[in-house]
Formats: C-alpha cells, structure tokens, sequence
C-alpha cells in the first residue's frame, strides 16, 4: 500500500504549495489593508493595530457605491449578452453545417490578437460619431465585441467534444436544432457556460482601459477606477488602496464562490452519456 | 444577408453533419445551413462592428501622422518604414517569445495538476475554498498586482527574507531592478496571474470526464502520476487547446502586466511590443506609428494562433 | 486588421462593409480629429466675474488637498458659481484626458498635464492671453513660462499662454536630523561639493547617503536639480522647452551626469537603485532609512509624518557660495477648455489663484503659493519647504523639468536611459546621446 500512502500524501503537499504561493503576496495585501492611513509601507509588515476604518474611508474617498452599481450594471449587461450569443455561435460552428464555417471561426478567432491598447483610440471616435461616448450601452457592446471571441473559441471546443450520437438521437426523435441545444445539450454543458460567464464577470469587473477612455465621467467608470484615487503622481497611500482593492474584489469572489458549485454540480447525468 | 451557396465547402472544423438527408435533399440543407447561419450571427455582429470595426479603421489610421487629437495627415508606409528599423523591436519581440514559458507553458503545468488534484477530492471538505484560492489571483485588479509584487521583489521584500531565512541570502537580489532578472521575475508573476485562469478551464474540462474510468484505472492499481499522464491529459486536449491560444497570445501581445510592474525597465530589459505601442499611442501622442506598429503585432499573432489551431487540430 | 492570414469570407466582409457604410451614415470621418480652426480665442476679454448661476466643470489630478480648497474658497467668494469636480488618479488622468479635452462635453477648467500640448495644435484649450493681461498676471504669478506653447504646441515657453499654476512645486534636499546630528554633519551646505563631503562621510558611517529609487526613473529627481544647478539657466531652459537645436550634450550637462554617475559608484545611492520605485523610497526613508533624499515638496507631507521633528529640507546648493539657487520644479497648473461656455468665469478662477486667501489653501496642501509672500507661517519641515521656496523664488530659479515639456517620448526615454546609466550598462556620453537622439528626432 506504499502507493497509496505516497498518493495521499504528494498531492497534499503539491496543493499547499500552490495555495501559499498564491497567498503569501496576498497576505502582505490583507495585512496593509489593516495599517493606519497614510502609512508609508514596503513589503510584509504586522499591522499597527488593526485599522477596520481604512475600507469605510476607501469606500468614502472613491465613491465606490457608483462605482461599484456601474460596474454591476455593465457586468449585467455583459455577461448574458456576451454567454448567449458565444454559445449559440460555439454551438453552431461545432455541430452544424456553416457556409463559410471555417473561415468564419478564423475571422472571430483572429479578434483575439487584437491590441486593445491602440484600438480603443479609434474606437473612442467610432462611438463619439455614434452618439454612443460616456453611456453604459456603448460601453457594453464594446466589452460584449473584445469578448467574443474567446467565448466563441471555448464554447466550441466544449461542443465539439459533445458525442455525436448525442445530437444524432435528438435529430431522429425530431427534435428542431434549437430544441437539441437547450434540451439535451445545455445540461451537460453547465460547467463550459459557468465558467464562461464566471470569466467574463471577472474580466468586464476589472476591465479597466476601456471605461476609462470610453466613460469620460469619472463618476460613472467601473469599480477598478476607484483605486486611481490612492495612487497619485508622487504619493501611494498604501493601506487605503490595499483596502479598496478588496472592496473591488470582493463581489468577484462572491460571485466566483457561489457559481463554482455549478463546476461539480454539471456532472453528466448517465443516461446521457455517449 | 441570404445564404447562397458557396460553390467551395469551406474546411469545416468539427463534424459536419452526416447521414442521408431524409427529404428533398437541397432545399432542406440549404434552410438549415441558413439557420446555422442565424446562430453565428448574433456573435458575429456586435464583434465585426465594434471589435474588428475599429481594428480596421486603426490599420487605415496607420498609414498617418496622427497624434490622437488634431486632424491625421497621410503619409503613406513612413509608419511601418520607421517600424521596420526601431532599434527595440528586435529586443522587445525577443522578451515577448521568451514570455511564452512564462505566461503559457508553466500555467498550463501547474493548472493541470492543480486541477487533477482538485477534482480527485472533489467531494472532500475544503475543496471550494482550495479552488477559489488558486482562483484569487485572477480577480485582482492590476494596480493592486503591481504594489503586492513590487513588495516581493523588493530589496528587502518576502523573496529575499525566504532566501535568508533558508540559508541563500547571497542568492538575494533586487529582481525588478536587475538587467538578468527583470524578465524572469516579471514572467513569473504572469504565472501567478494566468495559473488560476488555466486551472479554471481545465477544472470545467475534468467535469467530462467519467468518474468510472478514474475508478476502473484504480482498480488497476493506477498511482495518481499515471492517472494523471493517460487519462486526465488526453482527455484534456480541448481544453489546453484553447489555453494553449490564450496564452500565448497573452504573452505575446503582453502589455498592462509589465506596464504597472516594471515599465519595460530596467533600461530595456522587459521592453515587449505592447509596451512600445502604449508608449507611442499614450505617451508619445504617436498614435499613427502605434497604430502601424499594432498592425504588424497582430498579423504575427494571427499567425501563431493559426498554427496552434492547425496543430490542435492535427493533432486530434 | 483582424483578418489577414485568412481572407475574409464574402459574408464577413458584407458585415464589415455593412458596419462601415452604418459608421459614416452616422457622420463619422475615418480620420477624426479638431480641426484647426481660429475659434479658440474668441469672445471678447473681461476681468469682470459674470453673475447670474453658473456651473463650471473641473478635470483634474490632484490627490492633495488643493483643488478641492481652492474651489471651495472660491465659490464661498462667488456664491452663483458651482463647481462639478471630476477628479481621476494621476496614471489614468494621462491616459484619459486628451480623449476626455476632445469630447463635446469636455470640462471648463483642466489640471494642465505633459501630453496635453497636442491639444494646443487641435486649438481644443483657450488662449487666455488677453486675460492674462487684463489681470496682470505676469506680475502674479511664477512659472507662466511653463504653460506657454507655440502655435503647433511643440515648443514651450514661447507663443500664447494656456493656464496659471495653482500651486508651484520644487525640488529641496531632504535630510534627517537625527542622523545628521548623530554623524556630526553640517548642514546645510553652501556648495555641491560640500553636499557631496556630506554624502561621503554618511557613506563612511555605513549609512545610504542618498536614498532613492529608479524602477519608475525616480533618479531624475537629482539629475534635473544637477542639471539646474551646472547648466547655463538659458541652456537648460531651451532644452526643456524644446527649442530647435538645443543640446544637452555640452560639458556642462557631462558634468551633471557624471555627477550622478559618480554617486552611485560611489555607493552613496541606495544599493541596486533600479529595483525600488519613487514611491517606495520615500516611504523608506520616512521611516528612517538613510540620510538625505532629493525629492519635491510633495514628499513633504509623508517625510513629515514618518519622522517628524527630526525631518529638514533645504535648498540645492549652488557650485559657488554664495551663487544664485537654482532647482527643478513644476505645478498644478490649470487651463480651461476652448469649448466652455463659461470662459469669463473660468479665467476668473485662475485669477483666484494668485489672491492671499487662495495662497492659505495650497500652502495647507503642501504646495507653495504663487505669491510666495502670502504663505503663512509654519514650523518644522513645512517651515523649511516655505523659507526653501521663499529663497527661490528670489532668485527666480525655478526651472522645468527636462522630460516634462521637450519632448512627448522623454519621460520614457529618460527612465530607460538612467536605469542603464545607474545599472552601469551606458557611460555618461551614451547617455546623453540617447537623450539627445530622442530631441532630435522629435525637433528636426
């Protein structure tokens, strides 16, 4: 039974390394969120006492409650959006006949090695010819366009995966192309869609270039923007923005905590599988 | 936007669909082509008008002198003749491959088995919060990554007091700072960042993935590091297929990370291509030379893309 | 640009043809842009505050407590007046405010920013020209020279004048006390030689002699007050300013380099410089690291904090006692939009800032007041910062920062370069040719 043994206790080990690399950079950002305002900081440090009122003087100073609500309403115009129409794409250039199926997947494929870094320049005065600078739609269908083709690219490598009998079976017992992805597919294909709308969240949450250039009000930028009010040009105050950072994250993880479930809980049902 | 026959089938991708089409043949085909068609269009749309849209009208805004600002004035290839002899280029394509490693060959490493080894104790207590920790780093807005990682690197920050504290404190180092470590140290936090979105994607993979087989390779007398290469890779490959992309092109078009840790310094050391086009277009007010420099990133990315699909696809 | 290695399908290309006919149905120009029209200095001058309610839209940067001051105080003066301040972090204010200056509903009043000259060429900022001589203001205010461009904003310090500093800032040499009076060091020093011997006796007593930091080009700090204090004002001025066939390679500028150069061999600098940010440094030595740090009256605020009684500044030391002081400095400065309504009433509050009452409100912010006069008295570092600034301004040595105004790529260009002058991969002639090179390129 040494095989066991050594099993029980490698992947133990491997876990813990990779939770504390990923959290020992994280304490020293819990920690300085915890020190007196305005406390010149470098590096891992024991807090000065603990300094709850740095998160209600981040929130205050930025004015995260508009912050946060815009950064909500975009998520919430993003994401579904951006879920459904990916799937639908992902689903057909996975399982149907396209005309130009191919080359259309290389086109939205190709959105992917797009530099947003010059684009949005242009794309600022595409909207501002569209009347379309400064308002939440504009910026949505901007984030929905940078999206797409990941979306796209993973929902069809998750149905192209789908065994055939699978659609074959549905077709014969007369189901329409629409029936087949919302009836027999989707269940099985929570995990693929959960995940997409967990990422796309998590990307129009701290998507940060494009409110910032598209969204001319600083009032109504997205979350992320808050933090530029504790860098300035010659002065960091460090625990007031380690405080708003977990301001910004913490609806990421909330909403990463309660989907993920749906990772598990996705599992193939048997009588579904090919 | 009626759907005519296209006289060539393009190579479709998947499976296409197969079996005697039960009634008259071409009029069916051509109506559920049409309606495959209505699936993409959706996507399609919002993507060629505000995505592809703009891209295009930044390849025409290359061809001009163009601060960003004032009205641009033509002035033909100059842009991409003065991109042809930048003395960084060379450099900065070179930090960009070399990001590679780091933004695409350890994430996937070290997501694949972080997700093997979630998804085996699936069930067990703890699991979730494992998960959304190696999922943390993702949601991190990058101002935030910049001063955490500053902090580790720093002179006497929690990378050197490790070294010290297990003997190794002539290894320390002022790793931002230093002509050799720069990239390395910059690459890693990459890893940091990228690892949790891998682990992500794999993790949705594993779902798939019949318990059973897992049980019946047990049965056998399978060690995790078997399982691991003979069922849990192989039956990844999708998923890594699209990692592998994203990825790489992460790396390769590489910017706001190293942006807001090192700025491309010390000197040029962790200068890529993205940060010489944020400096134009940004800084420099050189939008139209940034825009003919963008041009050039993007069709080497396209091609890097084609080929990882073309080998995916070979491959499968 | 997306499309090329696979032509695009008939289809694809429809959609684009489709999208692109829909953009300029909506009146879109491929090449988008303000015109250069003359319609930037219109309406006809008056120092007279209009009645009658107004709001006034102000963009800024300032993480102090400055703006916020100077409009409260100015709207507690002219009650119709309201303001609707739009502040963003400094980093994303670069980013952002050209784009933000060139839409229709660009704000009245703007903190002045580098980059922002291209704005000049699109005439999208006010000449307030004509208001500044109705106000006087070249009598009241220091540093105007800063803020005024050339017709196609290339070159500064010539042409019309944009905006007023609301408050000044400068470069001091900042020391501990605590340690000074512990190493027996005599400060302050009348020369740059003297300040060097100080530098060495700290480095002899195990202490970093000058703490700084160069991952973000923080050693810019001290070659721009080196620079001030060995080149001709004149020289160094054109360069700043982008004068055409102005050099930053004369032996004057070799000296200041190789000065600098001279004290990070000498281990006087804080140990592998390139890998602390600005920021960092200053938080180190606020909390008793090293000796003495160049840095600007910005620092104040967190030096004061860290160390208290034991923080000084004074000023650069000439090369020759007794010689007249010169440094590096900057400003908040504001202009005001070409597209405001409002002209009258926004040149009304760049008047503001020159006025006493203004001058309180950026000297409690920790910048120094145009009318360095009005500064009110203050002890411990704050004391020092305002006699530093008084001596300054006395002898009109206020002096640009050279990456500010020369060119739109030298921020960049001088990080790199010092990083690799400091990580001893560029010798000083190099150096200054790369900085020279990017002039060139820029001015030719």
């Amino acid at each position: 039974m040494t095989v066991r043994q050594r099993r029980d206790v490698a992947a133990p080990v491997v876990l813990t390394v990779f939770v504390a690399a990923v959290l020992v950079p994280f304490l020293s950002l819990l920690l300085a969120s915890l020190q007196p305002a305005g406390t010149p900081l470098t590096g891992l440090a024991r807090p000065d006492g603990i300094h709850l009122e740095n998160f209600v003087h981040a929130w205050s100073a930025a004015g995260f409650g508009p912050l946060l609500r815009s950064s909500a309403v975009i998520a919430l115009a993003v994401v579904p959006a951006a879920v459904v129409c990916a799937t639908l794409a992902g689903y057909a250039l996975a399982t149907m006949d396209v005309p130009g199926g191919g080359k259309l997947y290389g086109y939205l494929l190709l959105g992917l090695s797009i530099p947003t870094e010059v684009t949005v320049i242009p794309l600022y005065y595409d909207l501002r010819a569209l009347g379309l600078t400064n308002t939440v739609p504009g910026l949505a269908l901007a984030e929905i366009a940078a999206f797409m083709p990941f979306g796209v690219f993973w929902m069809r490598a998750h149905f192209a995966t789908v065994p055939r009998s699978l659609i074959e079976a549905a077709r014969l017992d007369g189901a329409s192309s629409w029936t087949t992805l919302w009836r027999v597919l989707m269940p099985s294909s929570r995990p693929a869609v959960t995940t997409l709308g967990v990422l796309y969240f998590v990307w129009s949450w701290n998507q940060f270039l494009l409110p910032l250039i598209l969204i001319q009000d600083p009032a109504k930028r997205t979350a992320p923007a808050g933090l530029g009010f504790f860098t300035g040009q010659y002065n960091v105050d460090v625990p007031l923005l380690a405080a708003a950072t977990l301001i910004v994250i913490a609806p990421v993880v909330l909403v990463y905590l309660f989907f993920q479930r749906h990772f598990i809980n996705g599992v193939l049902s048997g009588a579904l599988k090919g | 936007m009626a759907t005519t026959t296209t006289p060539r089938r393009a190579a479709r991708p998947v499976r296409k669909d197969t079996g005697p089409p039960p009634h008259s043949p071409s009029t069916t085909r051509r109506r559920r082509r049409a309606v495959a068609l209505l699936y993409v269009l959706p996507a399609l749309l919002p993507y060629t008008l505000f995505a592809v849209l703009p891209a295009l009208h930044t390849a025409y805004l290359s061809l001009f002198d163009w601060d960003g600002v004032t009205l641009p004035s033509f002035i033909g290839l100059d842009n991409y003749r003065r991109v042809a002899t930048d003395p960084q280029l060379r450099a900065a394509a070179w930090h960009a491959g070399a990001l590679i490693v780091f933004f695409s060959v350890l994430p996937i490493a070290i997501g694949l088995v972080s997700a093997a080894l979630v998804a085996r104790r699936s069930g067990r207590r703890g699991t979730s919060l494992i998960r959304t920790l190696l999922f943390l780093p993702q949601v991190v807005p990058l101002v935030a990554v910049a001063v955490i990682w500053r902090w580790v690197y720093a002179e006497n920050g929690t990378l050197n007091q490790a070294l010290r504290a297990i003997g190794l404190g002539r290894l320390t180092d002022s790793w931002l700072g230093s002509f050799t470590w720069a990239l390395p140290a910059v690459g890693l936090v990459g890893t940091w960042v990228v690892a949790g979105l891998c682990m992500v994607l794999f993790l949705s993979g594993t779902q798939r993935i019949d318990q059973e087989i897992y049980e019946a390779a047990r049965m056998d007398g399978a060690g995790p590091v078997r399982e691991f290469w003979s069922i849990t890779v192989p039956l990844l490959r999708p998923e890594m297929a699209v990692a592998l992309s994203i990825t790489v092109i992460a790396a390769l078009s590489s910017f706001d990370l190293i942006y807001i840790t090192t700025g491309g310094g010390p000197g040029n050391s962790t200068v890529v291509p993205g940060i010489l086009i944020y400096r134009l277009a940004f800084g420099g007010g050189a939008v139209g030379l940034a825009s003919a420099l963008a041009v050039v990133l993007t069709l080497v990315i396209s091609v890097a893309v084609v080929l990882i699909n073309h080998l995916a696809r070979e491959r499968s | 640009m997306s499309h090329v290695p696979a032509p695009p399908s008939r289809r694809s290309f429809l959609a684009a043809a489709a999208g692109s006919s829909l953009l300029v149905a909506c009146g879109s120009s491929l090449t988008p842009g303000a015109e250069s029209t003359d319609a930037a200095s219109a309406s006809p001058v008056s120092t007279a505050v209009p009645t009658g309610k107004i709001t006034l839209v102000v963009a800024d940067a300032d993480d102090t407590t400055m703006t916020p001051g100077l409009l409260a105080a100015f709207r507690e003066k002219y009650p119709n007046v309201t303001f609707k301040r739009q502040y963003t972090g400094w980093d994303d204010y670069l980013k952002s405010i050209n784009t933000t200056m060139s839409a229709d509903s660009a704000p009245d009043i703007a903190q002045f920013v580098s980059g922002m000259n291209n704005l000049v060429k699109g005439r999208l900022l006010l000449d307030v020209g004509g208001y500044g001589k109705a106000y006087g203001w070249s009598r009241r205010f220091p540093g105007l020279d800063q803020i005024t461009f050339s017709a196609d904003g290339r070159t500064a310090g010539t042409g019309a004048l944009y905006g007023v500093p609301g408050g000044l800032s400068f470069e001091g040499v900042y020391c501990n006390k605590a340690k000074v009076r512990k190493l027996g060091l005599a400060v302050p020093p009348a020369t740059l030689a003297e300040l060097e011997a100080l530098f060495a006796k700290a480095k002899a007593a195990g202490e970093t002699a000058l703490v700084a930091g160069n991952l973000d080009g923080g050693l810019n700090h001290p070659f721009n007050v080196l620079l001030s204090v060995h080149l001709k004002p004149e020289d160094r001025e054109a360069w700043a300013f982008g004068r055409k066939g102005a050099k930053i390679t004369g032996p004057e500028a070799v000296t200041a380099a190789t000065t600098l150069k001279r004290w990070v061999d000498q281990g006087y600098v804080t140990p592998k410089v390139n890998g602390t940010s600005d920021n960092d440094a200053t938080a180190a030595f606020a909390r008793g690291e090293g000796v003495f740090r160049i840095s600007g009256n910005w620092a104040a605020a967190a030096v004061d904090k860290g160390l208290g009684e034991d923080a000084g500044l004074f000023n650069m030391p000439p090369i020759t006692k007794g010689g007249p002081l010169r440094t590096t400095g900057a400003g908040v400065y504001y202009c005001v939009s070409s597209k405001s309504k409002n002209a009258a009433a926004a040149a009304a509050f760049l008047d503001f800032c020159a006025t006493r009452q203004a001058s309180a409100v950026t000297a409690k912010a920790g910048f120094m007041a145009p009318d360095a006069g009005a500064m009110p008295q203050q002890s411990g570092l704050l004391g020092d910062v305002r006699t530093g600034w008084q001596g300054i301004v006395k002898d009109s040595g206020l002096q640009p920062f050279i990456q500010n105004a020369s060119t739109p790529t030298m921020p960049d260009t001088l990080t790199t370069q010092l990083q690799l002058l400091a990580g001893g991969k560029a010798g000083v002639e190099k150096f200054l040719a790369a900085l020279q090179a990017d002039f060139d390129q820029f001015h030719s």
